[in-house]
């Protein structure tokens, strides 16, 4: 009959844990930089929708360019943005 | 080696009685650090690791909870179960054969009980008829 113990549990989940966390001591600023660059993923593209809409709508003289780079910009910067978070969660954990 | 002395004690004895460095360990709310010349405490060990480091480095102590007592620059532990070792990724391991060994040893002794338990009834028998 094998019974359970839970001494033998409890070492080996905080072994586990204690283990794992010095491995992962030197990820701190590798995670920080992951999570800094949702930023840049999220503007960046933005800037340039806006940017390359405005210049668009100046040369053809329609408005309607101009909204349509900004609302392309937002979509891959909230894209862009929200795999980079994503990302930076996951490398978290 | 500065004035800090860690003497570990189970119910067969004492594991472990050396100066150390310093000694980590975990209570119910949370890990604690011991360096020489640290107020006296007394702390709650639930099951788990302690670490110390001594001249040699740095060790592991699995556990079964306990009580830690520091008086002076003493830091007594007292537990039901204890198993040291310099290797953290080794020491479940080493934990799950020392449980093992008992649990084996728990079993046998169980079987042969028995057994004497079945024979003094049968002779018992033997001798009523």
């Amino acid at each position: 009959m094998t019974e359970k113990d839970p001494y033998v549990d409890e070492v080996k989940a905080k072994a586990e844990r204690m283990a794992k966390a010095r491995r992962d001591k030197g990820s701190f600023w590798s995670t920080l930089a992951l999570a800094g660059s949702v930023g840049w993923q999220l503007a960046l593209p933005l800037a340039v929708g806006a940017v390359g809409g405005h210049a668009l709508a100046r040369r053809f003289d329609d408005v309607r360019l101009a909204l349509a780079g900004l609302l392309l910009g937002l979509v891959a910067g909230l894209l862009g943005g929200g795999r980079a978070l994503r990302d930076a969660m996951k490398e978290a954990e | 080696m500065s004035g800090l002395r860690l003497r570990l004690r189970t119910p067969q004895g004492v594991q472990l009685d050396r100066p150390v460095r310093r000694v980590t360990a975990e209570d119910h709310s949370g890990w604690f650090g011991i360096w020489p010349r640290r107020e006296d405490l007394i702390a709650a060990l639930p099951p788990g690791l302690l670490v110390f480091e001594d001249e040699e480095g740095e060790a592991f102590v699995a556990l079964s909870g306990g009580l830690l007592d520091l008086r002076g620059d003493t830091c007594h532990v007292l537990v039901g179960r204890a198993q040291v070792s310099r290797d953290l990724d080794a020491i479940a391991e080493e934990v799950g054969h020392q449980a093992a060994r008992r649990r084996a040893s728990a079993e046998l002794h169980r079987g042969v009980v028995g057994e004497l338990a079945r024979e003094a009834v049968r002779r018992l028998v033997q001798e009523r008829r």
